[in-house]
């Protein structure tokens, strides 16, 4: 079974480079430039509708037949799904969202009674995961896209969100609570939720099994399953993602200074999480240099049987039990022939995930997590060396790392939780906290006069040029960026701001 | 005889609360030493908070009044913003239209920036000597205002306005356990404890999105409940201060 479990890995990983190459050599998915995503059509009504009004007809249908307990649950759920569609994480439209609805016909063209109750949003939200909620609702957070590589796999990420629906796992889950609160009243509170997690790591076993189910009806390849999990498993050791190249990307002449900090393995290590001198270990910490250099990745894979014993505290099985789960209903099954990797074009699906890539540098940027940002865009950077929209990105963190470092040390909460735990990104954000205060000023002037000069019309490396100039007081500088935005875009989107800027110059 | 007795037990019952319940609360006010660049005739709210604590209500209770509690805190924000010359655009979830899209495109994510920058740039600010006018008084004057990232500058011209803000209100119900301390002391001051203490504390953040900075920060606090008349006064005087910058 794990040979068959290597072959397919081998196979599929094999297409998908094959694929990925062609496709880029056909055409680079926003080569030149990217836009976020913006809603373009409608709020949907559940997002303004009010909460107790909700409520207060679901309680009356009581399709749950709670009884009542139905207001509690009611009301606690449309609070929770309330919270997250009024976030400004949610895309209620658009060509992620469109595209996963398409997934999703395919997968219940049998079923259109419960097609119609489902819709499937794509998410902002920065955690790589899916979910499903009682009303129908299911979230596919983009960073869980950028993780998966062919349709199929999402397909099966949503085959797996429409068991719970299709089962009503939220709703058994409520009835499970109010079970053992009852059975375990005198009894430790721990022991009350170790039978929910329990409880809900079979449902989580369900939803997989039916979800094969559903992809083994559809014209979906069910190989693609296990890779599909055998991605979540890279994304629990915190080792996926193509790495950066330190050198070569810090290649770029203008983030030269960046090479030149002396940022020791220990310290880098340290700057990921991995504090080398708490063992005390000198061989093993000799061995994670060693492996760390040369494979630039921090965990050790975990073996096979680590994973297999089950965590009493997860809310999910193993995903080692997963897949062997999978594998073994896929091995009774036997070989099936002519099923489809894509029923999209792959080009279409490389655009989205690519379309994943930056939304993750847009969202970490908007939360403020700008040596995460940085990196994620040095790393695209790789793959798409003309983009104007990286550049700005980069000189955007490099412009707030600078001011909050002409306060007072760069910030914690700037340089930590970039999901890729690399010692490529253990150097970055070591090389940025060595760099002394005058350093700032060179390595943002440079890299925005290289950036302007690349893209001579862009509102933001302009507009940042004159507010760099101006925090280092070099007035004349930002008087002459000011008045060039000025003359390019005399009613552009930040106007406003540069003729007051001027007006206090 | 009778009468003066019970009169006497009446005022000692009284006492407690006429002690505890004289507690002015509490104003904090920081804004820019640069005058407003603008009269502030209008200024947009982005979905002001509610947070509603220490009631008796189950969860779901306070879920749902907590959002009747919103409702009415959006109200006094319009009518007193009006009573004080502006006119507020309370901009939240539940009134907004269809096709309301800038609400979640622009506004969300302004909403998100102010809120990072007031907890990033608190630290390292140079501001001038603290003008105290009593303990219970505060006034900070910024010589480097925080700063906003000029992106959202072209809001100025989609709403009508440069200054957007975000309001909150939290209003918290406690017992006065302390009361409790004086059962062997003074027993009538130790009814104090049936007697429920009530927190309000209210806080708005204007920005402009013109000069990018954050132009006026107020935090206050008082003992009372939430009622119409309390939440007026408090975002009438709130109001007033921002419009006095001027």
């Amino acid at each position: 079974m794990y040979r068959l479990i290597g072959n397919l890995r081998r196979t599929g990983l094999a297409g998908i480079c094959c694929g990925l190459a062609l496709s880029l050599q056909a055409q680079i998915p926003f080569e030149f430039d990217y836009a976020p995503l913006r809603l373009t059509t409608e709020i949907p009504i559940e997002v303004r509708n009010s909460i107790a009004k909700i409520s207060s007809e679901e309680a009356d249908a009581d399709v749950g037949n709670l009884g009542r307990d139905g207001e509690r649950y009611y009301t606690l759920s449309n609070y929770a799904l309330s919270q997250a569609m009024r976030s400004g994480d949610i895309f209620f439209d658009g060509e992620v969202t469109e595209y996963l609805a398409t997934i999703a016909d395919t997968l219940l063209r049998n079923e259109p009674e419960l097609r119609a109750q489902i819709t499937i949003y794509a998410t902002r939200i920065s955690i790589p995961n899916a979910n499903a909620w009682r009303n129908g609702t299911i979230f596919f957070n983009l960073p869980l896209l950028s993780y998966l590589n062919s349709e199929a796999e999402v397909a099966f990420i949503l085959a797996h969100e429409i068991a719970h629906i299709r089962r009503s796992h939220s709703l058994n889950q409520f009835r499970k609570v109010q079970e053992v609160d009852e059975a375990f009243r005198k009894t430790n509170e721990s022991e009350k939720w170790l039978e929910v997690l329990r409880f809900s790591r079979e449902q989580e076993m369900e939803a997989d099994l039916l979800g094969i189910d559903l992809i083994l009806d559809s014209p979906y390849d069910p190989a693609e399953a296990i890779l599909a999990l055998q991605h979540l498993q890279e994304i629990d050791r915190h080792t996926n993602g193509f790495f950066l190249d330190l050198p070569q990307a810090f290649g770029l002449d203008s983030l030269a200074i960046l090479q030149e900090c002396q940022c020791d393995s220990a310290r880098v290590y340290r700057y990921i999480g991995q504090d080398l001198a708490r063992d005390g270990d000198e061989e093993n910490d000799q061995n994670k240099k060693s492996g760390g250099n040369q494979n630039d990745t921090v965990e050790e894979p975990q073996t096979e049987k680590e994973e297999l014993d089950e965590d009493q505290y997860a809310t999910h099985p193993s995903l080692a039990s997963r897949i062997t789960a999978l594998s073994e209903k896929l091995d009774e099954v036997g070989e099936i022939e002519g099923r489809a990797r894509f029923l999209h074009a792959d080009s279409t699906f490389y655009q989205i995930r690519t379309r994943a890539y930056f939304e993750q540098i847009e969202k970490t940027y908007q939360q403020a997590r700008y040596a995460s940002s940085l990196y994620g865009a040095l790393r695209m950077l790789e793959s798409h060396p003309a983009n104007q929209y990286l550049y700005e990105m980069i000189a955007q963190n490099l412009y707030w790392l600078a001011f909050y470092r002409e306060q007072g040390p760069i910030k914690e909460s700037f340089l930590m939780g970039h999901p890729d735990q690399s010692l490529t990104y253990g150097s970055l954000i070591c090389g940025l906290n060595q760099l002394r205060k005058s350093d700032w000023e060179g390595l943002l002037g440079s890299f925005l006069t290289s950036g302007v000069e690349r893209f001579p019309t862009s509102e933001t490396l302009l507009v940042l040029q004159g507010q760099w100039a101006e925090m280092y007081e070099v007035e004349e500088t930002a008087r002459t960026a000011y008045q060039k935005y000025l003359e390019l875009y005399p009613d552009g989107q930040r106007h406003l701001f540069v003729r007051n800027r001027l007006e206090q110059l | 005889m009778k009468i003066s007795l019970l009169f006497q037990l009446a005022l000692l019952l009284i006492l407690p609360i006429l002690i505890w319940g004289c507690n002015p609360g509490q104003l904090w006010v920081q804004h820019s030493d640069k005058p407003l660049r603008e009269v502030p005739t209008k200024v947009v709210s982005i979905d002001p908070d509610l947070l509603w604590l220490g009631r008796r209500e189950s969860p779901e209770g306070q879920v749902l009044v907590s959002e009747t509690r919103q409702a009415q805190f959006v109200e006094r924000l319009e009518y007193a913003a009006a009573k004080a010359g502006i006119d507020l655009n309370v901009l939240t979830p539940t009134n907004l239209q269809g096709d309301d899209l800038s609400y979640f495109n622009d506004l969300l994510p302004l909403r998100r920036h102010i809120i990072q920058v007031n907890g990033l740039q608190e630290e390292g600010r140079s501001t001038s000597d603290g003008e105290v006018f009593d303990r219970r008084i505060e006034e900070e004057v910024l010589r480097t205002p925080m700063q906003l990232s000029s992106e959202y500058a072209y809001l100025a011209e989609k709403y009508d306005t440069p200054y957007f803000s975000i309001q909150g209100l939290v209003s918290l119900k406690t017992r006065r356990k302390e009361a409790l301390g004086f059962i062997f002391l003074f027993p009538p001051l130790a009814a104090a404890y049936f007697v429920p203490k009530y927190h309000l504390a209210y806080y708005q953040i204007v920005v402009d999105v013109v000069s990018s900075e954050v132009v006026f920060r107020e935090l206050r606090e008082v003992r009372s409940t939430p009622t119409n008349m309390t939440l007026d006064v408090m975002i009438y005087d709130s109001f007033s201060l921002f419009k006095a910058l001027i």
